[in-house]
């Protein structure tokens, strides 16, 4: 039993013109620990799957379990505050906060008070590598690979043990992925993190522990 | 291929096609209609602006008021004191009167028409004596042997037949005779008849041996004690010489010019004694003798003409007939009959009488300003001397002396005019021609009471003539004549007020909805942009693109928006045509502003089309320009550009201030940078513009309401032009006060006085009483009113300040106190201090006076009053004469002691009555000024400015009910649409949040408190300062209106934004 869990998950959802069967009977397990790549093709339904896992949205058919409990049985807020982290491609930091207040800001959802998130915040910002001096920087004023490692640090700041990572290297260079995926490797290695990395750079995947493939919505062995 | 992928791409999100394409199509329909409603008012008013002419008589209310050919000196003072009136805004032309007389020959007057109608310089022979009886004065101890006393209705007889006290005196045969009496038949026969002694005897013998008299009795005042005596005394009745019989010899001039016919000569007061056998040259007044005969009185040429006004001559060839006094005034007369009245001006058509319709050509026109040689005459001058247009007509300038504008002299001066016009024939107006200024004669003597006219703008008049009025010297009344403008214009000047407004308020609307279809059609599309350019699209072929769709959409809504404004726009301004007459149509009867003729106003039945096009170019170009500038947008803020954009980290660094969804917001709207400037400027300036006008309406209601309150409506009864308030016959006003709409009425009557000693002696002949009314009728007046407004001195401008006796005012015009008291009891009055101080009496004094209708009465001044002039009136209580209705017991109380009133005027209760009154008058069958079909007893209500101001704050104040909702809402899908945009651009903040596990709640709460905060900063602001500025608390309401709108559309947006799928927003490329 992982930490997180799909049975038997499929994903249907109607366009203007089509009906579009996104995921198909999936089925898979992810326990703590280890750094888990999805792969597959554009379309595969790679951040659908992402997706369900985050709690964005329930499966129209079958289950996301985490720690054995289905994500349709829990409020999704109450799951995406407390139980999974999630890094976006494109970072989704909150332009009007700075490097520290963005990093706080899920701590506070859990009712932290701003004073120990302050703090919490300091510890994470330097953790993911990035120097003091930008805490008080609005993200736009970062590149690219800073912002990544704040949206880590965020992700990081929920302090739940599952961390879903949507193509967290896709705007980067290649010294920067490789920096962003050893400190996603070391939180499932070191802390036991569960990291689930959607990601169509098969050399990144490569790095990771397992992989899964998708294609045209199902899971390839 | 661009152009339709545009086209296609645009067309394909259809609700948003639809709905926009709607809106265009709505805003250049209500764009063409304000438009088309605004030009055909605007048309409208200049084509009645140019039909009609607003004129202002300048005049002066003198005593003789409104004889036209008076010489008045205290008028021709108040001329000189005139003000420049040209210089008064509002004034197009200002024309002092400037009128002369010239002659032309052949031309004479027509009967009627002719000043010296009554003079006389005729020889006369054959004189021979004609006695009568007359009346002298008696002692009792006079009485003969034989007489007959005569006492109203009863006499007494003492002849040596007997004697027959107090018996009847009949002047008719009554159905059942007494005894005894004296009858007078219609041959002046008295007869005495005593049935009993079977007696029936003539008694005219009686006159001639002078036994003939009437008891008198008259009021005397003891001039040590005041007091009043009724003193018996006796009019003898004695054959005397009454006037000389002959026949007109030469007929130097009289009215028929004849001669050889029988004449009656009275000598009058001239002493004339005719010698028999002598001819005489005389100089008189035709009177009525009584008979057929002509009848003359001989009267001097002046008054204190050292010349006798009569002589004897021998021969018709004595120089008297051709070179004398008498000669000279038998010319004067002569040319006096037979003058043309030349009036100069150059606004011909806008005099008095044509402005009013009295007057108008016939053929030909009016000569122009600065024209010279050239007139137009009234059709008699043209039939009797044969004059066409083009003909010549030749005159003699002549010079009216300073007192008497018909004694004409030479001066020499001749001049030819071109006829160029004809005028109708109307009666008062024969023998008048008309040049232009520049033509005019020299100046004559101001005869009469008309100053001047001015020539008003029509939109301007009410203002002109109170700015006019404001500059006249004392006395000087300013009437305006609009033929019925005001009244004409009023509903469509309202109208055009609302087009204005739906003109503009539609323009703002095109903007605001235009900006919006841009931002989403063309400025929203980055993407595209963004690939297109990456494509290596032309910039030229990205323009396209994404113009082609919104041109097609716009073009085809205001098509559409065009053809049904001009299908039905004919309907449109008929329906608001009629709804604007019934909102403004004022009410003007028997107003002050109404006198005078009223033209009706023909309203133009096509309107055009021009506004349909003119909008729908508008709206459409307006589409254009703002999608162009947001192309412009769109490409400027493509991806391809992104990240050059320098951004400053917060001074304060990161902030811990705040919890929750608060911290969020305040952040957020500290950190906004521009949009969190533009929330609450926008709001401030459309919260702040709506108070604006909900104060600006606010404060038109609160001045209507004060103007109500504070303005009191008078009225008078006039003559039927409108213009004359005293010296009227009206026998029954207070039926006005039936209305029960009236909160006081002034009246006055009046009768001439003089001091006992005062009157000279008059022969007691006919022209002896004549010449006695003269006298009386010259003397100053003793006037009984209930309040000075209503004196025919003051009747026509200010009371003057009055200086009281101590414990008196003026309230005892009105007190009921002095109704049925003795003849003896003593008046008090207000007089003028010149009178008082030529008397030399004090306030206080009692002085005794003759009253032309009562005796002698005594007065004592309690009031004075200093007045330029020699105003010698006095003043006294209505009551002595009679009650008005609210003090009497009964009706005959309230009677016009004289028959009737001159003159009435009254005040309503309250202005909030206008209306009612109006009503009353009409459902009574008091007539208008004007119309001369109606009752003689018109009623003027002062009321123009009151009606004209509330008219013009009711049109603002009904604009701004019907347009304030209008804007109100507008605004608010104004403030609407901005939070929705406001929420809208922050949906990625929204998502992450979502993203992170923010509850609904929070997330809500996070961008509603940063709306609502900067949304209510504006709002506050707003109403701060135009609650300062205007202290009317209710402009917090519009400020809360406004900020619900905002507030609903920021929460709309919140909760649609809610729906979308979060994991698509966060997936989402960009």
């Amino acid at each position: 039993m992982g930490v997180l869990e799909l049975r038997d998950v499929s994903y249907t959802y109607q366009t203007q013109y089509q009906k579009v069967e996104a995921l198909r009977n999936i089925t898979a397990s992810f326990d703590g620990g280890r750094v888990y790549a999805v792969v597959g093709k554009s379309g595969s339904g790679k951040t659908t799957l992402l997706s369900l896992l985050a709690g964005l949205d329930l499966p129209t058919e079958g289950e996301v379990l985490c720690h054995d409990v289905a994500t349709s049985q829990m409020k999704l807020e109450q799951y995406r505050r407390e139980q999974v982290a999630v890094i976006y491609q494109n970072f989704r930091l909150f332009p009007l906060l700075t490097v520290e207040e963005n990093v706080m800001y899920p701590m506070e959802l859990r009712g932290t008070s701003p004073k120990e998130a302050r703090e919490k915040a300091k510890i994470l910002v330097e953790r993911v590598g990035l120097p003091e001096t930008v805490l008080g920087r609005y993200p736009t004023m970062l590149s690219g690979g800073e912002q990544q490692r704040v949206a880590i640090a965020r992700a990081l700041g929920m302090d739940t043990k599952i961390l879903l990572a949507d193509e967290p290297t896709g705007n980067l260079d290649t010294a920067n992925s490789e920096n962003i995926f050893s400190i996603l490797q070391s939180l499932a290695h070191d802390d036991g993190y569960c990291v689930i990395i959607v990601t169509h750079d098969r050399t990144l995947a490569q790095k990771a522990d397992d992989i899964l493939e998708l294609k045209d919505g199902r899971m390839v062995e | 291929m661009v152009i339709r992928n545009g086209i296609l791409s645009t067309v394909r999100s259809r609700g948003r096609t639809i709905l926009f394409a709607l809106l265009i199509f709505l805003l250049t329909l209500s764009l063409s209609l304000g438009l088309g409603l605004w030009s055909y008012c605007a048309q409208t008013l200049a084509a009645m602006d140019a039909t009609y002419t607003s004129i202002a008589l300048v005049e002066y209310k003198g005593e003789n008021y409104p004889d036209q050919y008076a010489s008045d000196e205290t008028a021709r003072m108040a001329f000189a004191q005139l003000g420049d009136y040209s210089q008064v805004p509002g004034v197009e032309l200002w024309e002092p009167t400037q009128w002369g007389m010239v002659l032309a020959d052949g031309y004479r007057r027509p009967d009627g028409t002719i000043p010296y109608e009554n003079r006389m310089v005729v020889s006369v022979f054959q004189l021979s004596e004609v006695f009568a009886f007359q009346e002298c004065p008696a002692q009792l101890e006079d009485l003969p042997e034989e007489y007959l006393i005569l006492s109203d209705d009863r006499c007494s007889v003492h002849i040596h037949a007997g004697v027959w006290e107090d018996i009847p005196y009949y002047t008719y045969m009554p159905p059942e005779t007494p005894a005894a009496y004296v009858t007078e038949q219609m041959d002046g026969t008295v007869t005495l008849v005593d049935e009993e002694q079977n007696l029936s005897m003539e008694l005219n013998w009686l006159k001639n041996q002078e036994g003939f008299f009437r008891r008198d009795t008259y009021i005397e005042t003891d001039p040590e004690t005041g007091k009043l005596t009724a003193i018996d005394s006796l009019v003898n009745f004695r054959l005397a010489l009454d006037h000389y019989q002959g026949i007109i010899g030469e007929n130097l001039y009289s009215y028929d010019g004849t001669s050889g016919v029988l004449v009656e000569v009275h000598p009058g007061e001239s002493g004339f004694v005719a010698e028999k056998g002598k001819r005489y040259l005389i100089h008189g007044e035709r009177m009525d003798g009584g008979t057929s005969a002509q009848a003359v009185v001989v009267r001097e040429f002046y008054e204190g003409c050292e010349q006798s006004p009569w002589v004897s001559f021998d021969r018709y060839d004595d120089p008297l007939f051709t070179d004398s006094l008498f000669s000279q005034y038998a010319k004067k007369y002569d040319l006096g009959n037979n003058y043309i009245q030349e009036e100069a001006s150059d606004n011909i058509p806008a005099l008095e009488p044509f402005q009013q319709g009295t007057l108008y050509l016939k053929e030909g026109r009016y000569p122009q300003a600065g024209e010279t040689g050239v007139c137009t005459v009234t059709q008699d001058i043209a039939q009797q001397l044969d004059l066409e247009l083009g003909d010549e007509l030749p005159v003699s300038v002549m010079q009216s002396a300073q007192t008497d504008p018909f004694a004409l002299e030479e001066t020499g001066d001749s001049r030819t005019w071109t006829v160029v016009g004809i005028v109708n024939q109307s009666k008062g107006y024969e023998g008048h021609l008309w040049v232009s200024r520049q033509d005019a004669l020299p100046h004559a003597p101001l005869f009469g009471y008309l100053f001047g006219r001015a020539v008003l703008d029509n939109d301007e008049a009410v203002e002109a003539v109170e700015q006019m009025a404001a500059m006249a010297p004392d006395g000087v009344e300013i009437t305006l004549y609009d033929q019925g403008y005001a009244t004409a214009a009023q509903p469509l000047q309202a109208m055009e007020a609302t087009a204005q407004g739906v003109t503009f308020a539609s323009l703002a609307g095109s903007f605001a909805v235009l900006c919006l279809f841009a931002f989403l059609f063309v400025g929203r599309q980055q993407q595209a942009v963004d690939v297109m350019v990456s494509l290596g699209t032309p910039k030229r072929k990205i323009w396209l693109w994404l113009l082609s769709g919104v041109t097609v959409v716009a073009g085809v809504a205001v098509l559409a928006g065009m053809v049904v404004s001009a299908i039905s726009m004919q309907l449109l301004i008929w329906l608001a045509l009629q709804g604007a007459q019934a909102l403004y149509a004022a009410d003007q009867r028997y107003s002050n502003g109404a006198l005078g003729t009223t033209k009706e106003a023909e309203l133009p039945q096509q309107v055009p089309l021009w506004p349909a096009w003119v909008a729908a170019v508008i709206v459409f170009l307006l589409a254009l320009v703002l999608c162009a500038l947001f192309t412009r947008v769109a490409q400027r803020k493509n991806t391809l550009n992104r990240g050059k954009s320098r951004v400053r980290a917060p001074r304060s660094g990161t902030s811990t201030a705040g919890k929750g969804a608060v911290r969020f917001a305040l952040l957020s709207a500290r950190r906004g940078g521009w949009r969190s400037v533009v929330v609450p400027v926008v709001t401030l300036v459309l919260s702040g513009f709506l108070g604006f006008l909900m104060v600006t309406a606010l404060g038109w209601g609160q001045q209507r309401d004060t103007l109500y309150e504070d303005t009191t409506i008078t009225g008078q009864f006039t003559s039927v032009n409108g213009r004359q308030y005293t010296g009227l016959m009206l026998e029954d006003p207070w039926r006005l006060w039936d209305s029960g709409l009236l909160s006081s009425m002034q009246v006055y009557d009046s009768t001439h006085f003089w001091i006992p000693d005062e009157m000279p002696d008059f022969p007691n002949t006919t022209f002896g009483n004549k010449l006695w009314s003269e006298w009386v009728s010259k003397q100053p007046e003793l006037i009984f009113l209930n309040g000075l407004e209503i004196s025919p001195k003051f009747a026509y401008g200010q009371v003057p300040a009055i200086t009281w006796l101590e414990g008196w005012d003026e309230s005892f015009l009105e007190d009921p106190g002095y109704y049925n008291t003795p003849q003896s009891t003593p008046l008090p009055c207000i007089a003028s201090q010149t009178w008082m101080e030529e008397q030399g009496i004090g306030l206080g004094d009692d002085i005794n006076i003759n009253v032309q209708k009562g005796g002698t009465i005594t007065v004592f001044p309690v009031g004075s009053y200093a007045l330029g002039g020699t105003d010698k009136s006095i003043y006294v209580p209505l009551s002595r004469l009679c009650l008005p209705p609210w003090q009497a017991e009964n009706p005959q109380q309230s009677a016009a002691p004289w028959e009737y009133f001159p003159g009435c005027r009254f005040t309503l209760q309250s202005s909030y009555d206008l209306e009612q009154c109006r009503e009353y008058l009409a459902q009574e069958g008091y007539s208008v000024p004007g119309d001369l079909n109606g009752s003689r007893i018109v009623v003027v209500l002062n009321d123009y400015a009151f009606t004209q101001t509330v008219e013009a704050l009711g049109r603002y104040i009904t604009l701004s009910q019907i347009l304030f909702p209008v804007l109100f809402l507008l605004m608010g899908v104004m403030g609407f649409v901005v939070s929705w945009l406001m929420v809208n651009s922050r949906r990625m903040e929204f998502a992450i949040m979502r993203g992170l596990g923010a509850s609904p709640k929070r997330v809500f709460g996070s961008f509603f408190l940063e709306q609502m905060g900067l949304c209510l900063t504006g709002c506050v602001v707003s109403g701060v300062i135009l609650g300062i500025w205007s202290g009317q608390p209710v402009v917090w309401l519009t400020s809360a209106g406004f900020a619900l709108f905002y507030l609903a559309g920021c929460a709309l947006a919140v909760r649609a934004v809610g729906k979308a799928k979060v994991f698509t927003l966060l997936t989402h490329a960009d």
